[in-house]
């Protein structure tokens, strides 16, 4: 339990947490990421009425449209209150749920989140073996989550991922396979040794935390297959220290950019700073080799690579190089690195 | 001359990984001290066999190895005396980073 546990008093009105109609990080990021603020801020600084906190709930009937992403911070959001304080969300008008969010949720795992009574699990179950039926567009994984580099579970996931979905499988060399299994560990370990260290965090933290998940996923004619590695960390452009960085970013950016640091940089421009050179927040020379070699796995295998962290985001594919985009405007409230594979023949 | 063979994945872990132990029960630095180190001590020549591991990240090879130099071991002994093995090409890349992580490591790291 964390020190600012509040018993929650029932009798007071239910705070209702409203997600956009699409909860997603790429489609629709400003108003997610405001969605899990709000929840975050009602859970860890409540406005107390009488000395007690108000219950809350999230009313994920609103959402049309849940991407994984989305839901693997949700679910990382969920397991943390879980973990800290052993409290978990009653889901609520579980009939108005979408196909899409409850398979979904179903399949990462996030029913095991929330307290889920005997009767919904069993309408859940209905409902489940009616989707099965349908067009379901995305299946996912459980997730799985660890707060030290077993790497182990993280393999098991790509394993998992693989007998699910054999095309997947079928592209990969042994040599891509294990480029996959290396940049897999070498994401969680980067939640482990980096993204915790910064101190300052705005939220406590459940260790070294982080979670994975992996989904098949089908849009229109294309398929893919895709694996996420997220933490609750301070966010890579904030872990990295600004004279390394500083130094770094000069030489990386020399003859592209500007080289007065002084002007200050993005997120974004952090983030692609740290997956092209081998800068790290430890300021050691034989750190900070892991996220380029994340980087040069996607360079093995194909696909693409977004980082979403702290409010950057950038996207790398061996054919374009790192790409960014504008900062966002909140804080994702830590880092998430998004592998997309294309099943496609080609 | 004496020899010793280190297979990572049956003498060590099918699943190394990080540096420290704080980052995971695997460490570069455990598998340094436990096999590494009293290899290069007692032998004349090193044979470790990359085989049976899905890739290995670059803190746990750059601490195993980049960390004897940073132990006071010698980067020129150790590089004549180390051999790294394997069965598959898939491993070839890991080997050179290997030997450029001894290469590149110093003692005031």
């Amino acid at each position: 339990m964390h020190d600012n546990f509040i018993k929650v008093n029932t009798a007071l009105p239910m705070i209702v947490i409203e997600p956009p109609k699409i909860f997603s990080l790429s489609k629709n990021y400003e108003e997610s990421v405001r969605c899990l603020s709000h929840l975050k801020r009602e859970v860890y600084h409540p406005n107390l009425v009488k000395g007690k906190r108000q219950p809350i709930s999230i009313n994920l009937a609103s959402i049309e449209e849940l991407q994984p992403a989305a839901a693997l911070v949700l679910a990382a959001e969920l397991d943390r209150w879980r973990r800290l304080d052993g409290i978990r969300l009653q889901p609520r008008r579980l009939d108005e749920w979408s196909d899409q969010v409850l398979s979904l949720a179903h399949d990462l795992g996030l029913f095991d989140l929330l307290e889920v009574g005997l009767g919904h699990k069993s309408k859940i179950n209905e409902r489940l073996k009616e989707i099965l039926h349908s067009s379901s567009i995305v299946s996912a994984l459980q997730f799985v989550t660890g707060d030290r580099n077993t790497r182990e579970i993280t393999e098991k996931l790509a394993e998992n991922l693989i007998k699910q979905v054999p095309e997947f499988g079928r592209k990969l060399t042994e040599k891509d396979d294990m480029a996959l299994n290396t940049a897999l560990a070498e994401a969680s370990l980067n939640s482990v040794q980096h993204a915790y260290a910064y101190g300052g965090l705005k939220y406590p933290k459940v260790g070294n935390r982080w979670w994975a998940a992996a989904v098949y996923q089908q849009q229109g004619d294309r398929k893919y297959a895709k694996l996420f590695v997220y933490d609750q960390g301070a966010g890579i452009p904030k872990t990295l220290p600004k004279s390394t960085v500083g130094k770094e970013i000069m030489r990386i950016f020399k003859g592209r950019k500007n080289d007065d640091i002084s002007l200050g940089w993005s997120d974004g421009e952090r983030i692609r700073a740290a997956l092209e050179s081998n800068v790290s927040s430890t300021e050691k020379g034989n750190r900070g080799k892991g996220l380029p070699q994340i980087v040069k796995a996607i360079s093995a295998v194909g696909g693409k690579l977004r980082v979403i962290s702290g409010k950057g985001s950038v996207i790398y594919t061996k054919q374009d190089g790192v790409t960014m985009s504008s900062d966002n405007t909140i804080h994702l409230g830590g880092t998430m690195l998004e592998w997309t594979f294309s099943l496609d023949e080609t | 001359m004496t020899v010793i063979i280190i297979d990572i994945a049956k003498d060590f872990s099918k699943y190394p990984s990080g540096r420290t132990q704080e980052d995971g029960p695997a460490s570069g630095a455990l598998f340094r001290e436990k096999h590494l180190v009293p290899a290069f001590t007692n032998n004349d020549k090193v044979i470790v066999k990359l085989d049976g591991v899905k890739g290995y990240p670059s803190s746990f090879t750059e601490e195993a190895f980049g960390g004897l130099v940073r132990e006071g071991f010698d980067k020129n002994d150790i590089l004549a005396k180390l051999t790294i093995e394997f069965e598959s090409n898939a491993y070839e890349g890991y080997r050179d980073d290997i030997l450029l992580y001894i290469k590149d490591a110093t003692m005031d790291e």
